[in-house]
């Protein structure tokens, strides 16, 4: 045991530290900002000095801070600056009078001129009251000179009202694109305010777009998304050129106080070189030694970890590339539709082969088993073993065929998952893919008994960020309607919540440094008013945050007892 | 006299990031990757008459995006960003055409090369959407490749797709194989084209310059019969013709219409409304081989008699 004072000492609560053979304590010492002993009350107490702040946690749980295994911190620069319209416990809107009241008291503290976009987002009609969808009526009667435009919970549609309609140029005579539509007000061919798929798409240009100076102002905001979840360490896991360069910047000038771990997206590699080493001249997806030593390291909170590689799109959206077809049609209607790859082998393989041969992680986002296949064959291409520690991660490995976990084992492939899909879009997997299919979402426990180090994401903003329903659809698997998708698959709340720790910690390669409760790590810690490993199952989502701490410092909350 | 602030400050505010793009015509590239897409864009871009026109590139399946060719372009060849919209919340086509629409002097013509893994189809209805006139989605074809790739388990299906609601297919790289072959070929997709979808393919293009489009709007209405005459004595140079026509006898929108080869087809009903009731106008589009020269319009042909219609 060390002898120097502790800052600070945590004790009077479960303390689960993800550690295997101390899985849990009683006391938790932090001496500059990292983790000085974990133990039983008596021995972490002799730890104190006279300068010690002592917290009791009264009952309250204590766990590492969690890790964003996957999602797109740099989203959270835009939503921060949108209505929150979600459905409880997400957003406070649960009928469209609450909702019209949100949209009023965001622009009283957004202020917007005449003309100017209103955004929301979380528009979800299943979550109102009414018993009708929103009209853009509704919307008209508060804002009559403005555009206004609230984003569908699947983030792959909106509500617009008129000013925001006759500004994407949406009549009565416009015909709906092939695989989207214009929602009509009922017996007409009037817009009715809804517009989905490749409709909602134009929309994009009309979106809002901060400059780098206002996104720098909303870094504070989007950091206390994650830290009030009890998140300490953030991922933008598809880094654009652009966002790179502003990253860079707000970690120079101390904006921030999470760690945020980037993966910059393959296609804006390119880009990213030209821009920082006008004259490197390389082969195809060949990175020059600076930009190759860049990686793996955090300064001042930032790091680059790994590329990432898009192989499909997503299995709600049908454009996922799976095996077999889907029983239902395609976006655009087609028969026997099993969705596509976005690269087609040969350039994946060649990725593959050129950015595992110079050291570069992978990361790539697979989600149908095709799409899986193809990675799996490209990373066997490339020679890739487990004893070369690569540590290649796919991520969501949704929809997994069987046999594909053991190719993981085979070649060094690790999963991070995506059970809250159980949740989000378990029902309409199951219309798309018939049950069985369907429960071979996210297979995680089959994925451990192999041995195979899993993460559990949320995919920010695809879904909200919680850690604790990533916790609670790890475990049960349900649905928004309660059927529960592969029962053989559900895993205790001990291995849900290494998941979104020590595994996540795992594959971002800072396992001796984060992710459990041990001497010597960084202090990152979260304090939970319950503990997620005693509740019931249906009370997980409703466990808070009490406390955040990265450093050793609270960055979230009190820790002395008062709730946020 | 009343000065009407609520209105003023509509039109100042409310106007479209893309409004200097309405109208403007696009054309659409696609074809799988090395299909030879790139080669025909570029010779095409050396023109003197394509100065002014604007060249956007999706290499989301290359993943390399070739560099000097962005540089010797002096701006008209603009790189669209990729990735996902949901995750990434942009539109990489919506963004590059904000960018061009920025620009003091809007381009006379857009033309975009898809990404190899795109379907050319989807990429024009975005257009549409976006309120642009695209005047011809064109994909180009490795008849060396095409069966192989037709039948190939990843991207087979992604290729037999691509061939949705392509106005002209135009070869590339057919010196490779012997005409025999070359014919062969020709005769092989032909026949898995109209097993697809029972009506005629679209027309082949084999010259090794794209093909040359014109565009049309009708002012006034037109007797059916007179665009029958029109679209009959079209001459072979002309490898499609497609639009709206605004007929006589169809007051309620305007009448879809599709000729390729000696196929008209234009229904008895309207295929949409009119946007509004005094905008009423036709649009048609002649898409004609590389060397043709400006083909007729209805309005204006004279009929071999001499008759001026």
């Amino acid at each position: 045991m060390v002898s120097a004072a502790a800052d600070l000492i945590l004790f009077g609560g479960p303390i689960l530290t993800m550690e295997a053979d101390q899985p849990r304590a009683e006391a938790l010492a932090v001496a500059e900002g990292r983790i000085l002993a974990v133990g039983d009350q008596s021995e972490v107490m002799a730890l104190a000095g006279p300068n010690t702040e002592r917290i009791n946690l009264q009952g309250r749980t204590l766990l590492p801070g969690f890790i964003d295994a996957h999602g797109h911190f740099a989203n959270a620069l835009q939503v921060v600056a949108w209505a929150n319209i979600q459905r409880p416990p997400a957003g406070p809107v649960s009928d469209i009078a609450g909702l019209q009241e949100v949209l009023r008291n965001h622009v009283a503290e957004h202020p917007v001129e005449k003309g100017e976009w209103v955004v929301g987002y979380g528009y979800d009609p299943d979550g109102l009251s009414d018993g009708r969808p929103l009209d853009k009526a509704d919307l008209d009667a508060v804002f009559p000179d403005n555009p206004v435009m609230l984003i569908h919970n699947s983030n792959h549609g909106a509500v617009l009202n008129s000013r925001g309609l006759e500004l994407a140029g949406y009549d009565a005579s416009t015909p709906d694109p092939a695989g989207g539509v214009i929602v009509r007000r009922p017996g007409s061919h009037e817009p009715a305010g809804l517009v989905m798929e490749t409709a909602f798409l134009p929309l994009f240009v009309h979106m809002p777009q901060p400059s780098d100076t206002e996104r720098l102002k909303r870094f504070a905001k989007a950091q206390e998304l994650y830290s009030s979840k009890g998140i300490t360490t953030a991922q933008d896991g598809a880094t654009v050129a652009g966002d790179l360069t502003l990253f860079q910047q707000a970690a120079r000038e101390g904006y921030l106080q999470i760690d945020l771990v980037l993966l910059p997206l393959v296609l804006e590699v390119p880009g990213m070189l030209r821009e920082r080493f006008p004259h490197f001249e390389g082969e195809t997806l060949q990175l020059p030694k600076p930009a190759l030593d860049s990686f793996g390291t955090y300064h001042d909170h930032l790091k680059l970890q790994g590329i990432k590689l898009i192989v499909d799109g997503s299995p709600q959206g049908k454009t996922a590339f799976w095996s077999e077809p889907l029983l239902t049609p395609g976006p655009n209607g087609e028969a026997n539709w099993r969705g596509q790859p976005l690269v087609p082998p040969e350039v994946l393989n060649d990725a593959v082969v050129r950015l595992a041969a110079q050291g570069v992680q992978l990361f790539a986002h697979c989600n149908g088993d095709a799409a899986i296949a193809m990675m799996i064959e490209a990373c066997r291409k490339a020679g890739l073993k487990p004893d070369q520690d690569h540590r290649t991660v796919i991520i969501h490995s949704q929809f997994m065929a069987s046999g594909q976990l053991e190719k993981y084992a085979e070649l060094g492939i690790h999963p991070s998952f995506f059970t809250v899909h159980a949740f989000y879009f378990g029902d309409t997997h199951i219309v798309n893919l018939g049950l069985d299919r369907a429960s071979r979402m996210s297979p995680m426990a089959s994925a451990i008994l192999l041995g195979l180090h899993c993460s559990n994401h949320n995919d920010y903003s695809v879904t909200p960020i919680e850690p604790m329903r990533m916790v609670e659809t790890a475990m049960t698997r349900r649905s928004r309607s309660g059927v529960v998708l592969g029962e053989s698959e559900q895993v205790s709340a001990e291995t849900a919540l290494r998941a979104i720790t020590i595994e996540a910690a795992w594959q971002i390669r800072e396992e001796s440094s984060k992710g459990s409760l041990a001497p010597g790590k960084r202090a990152d810690l979260v304090i939970l008013d319950r503990d997620p490993s005693s509740v019931a199952d249906d009370e997980l989502n409703g466990i808070a945050v009490v406390a955040t701490f990265k450093d050793g410092q609270c960055i979230y909350g009190s820790a002395t007892g008062a709730m946020p | 006299m009343h000065i009407r602030l609520s209105d003023r400050s509509h039109a100042l505010t409310n106007v479209s990031p893309l409004a200097a793009l309405h109208g403007v015509p696009a054309t659409v590239v696609g074809g799988y990757l090395g299909s030879g897409k790139t080669t025909l864009i570029n010779g095409w871009l050396q023109e003197p008459g394509h100065r002014n026109w604007a060249v956007l590139v999706n290499d989301l399946g290359s993943i390399n995006v070739d560099a000097d060719r962005l540089r010797r372009s002096n701006g008209r060849v603009l790189e669209l960003a990729g990735g996902c919209v949901c995750c990434t919340l942009r539109d990489g086509l919506g963004a590059a055409l904000k960018q061009l629409a920025e620009r003091p002097e809007p381009p006379e013509h857009v033309l975009i090369e898809t990404s190899g893994m795109a379907v050319p189809r989807r990429v024009a209805a975005q257009l549409q959407l976006h309120r642009l006139e695209v005047a011809r989605v064109l994909l180009v074809v490795d008849l060396e490749r095409i069966e192989e790739l037709w039948y190939d388990q990843w991207v087979g299906e992604l290729v037999q797709q691509q061939f949705e609601g392509v106005d002209v297919l135009q070869f590339s790289k057919l010196d490779r194989l012997n005409p025999v072959m070359a014919q062969q070929r020709q005769d092989w997709l032909r026949q898995r084209l109209e097993e697809q979808r029972q009506r005629p393919s679209p027309p082949f293009h084999e010259e090794r310059q794209l093909v040359r489009s014109d565009l049309w709007w009708q002012l006034e209405p037109l007797a059916r019969q007179q665009v029958v005459d029109w679209s009959e004595q079209l001459g072979p140079e002309v490898l499609r013709a497609k639009g709206e026509v605004w007929l006589e006898d169809v007051a309620d929108g305007p009448v879809s219409l599709d000729r390729i080869g000696n196929r008209l087809e234009m229904p008895t009903q309207a295929c949409r409304p009119w946007s509004a009731p005094l905008q009423r106008r036709g649009r048609l589009i002649a898409i004609s081989r590389a060397t043709a020269p400006a083909p007729s319009w209805p309005a204006t042909f004279q009929l071999p008699g001499g008759a001026r219609n």
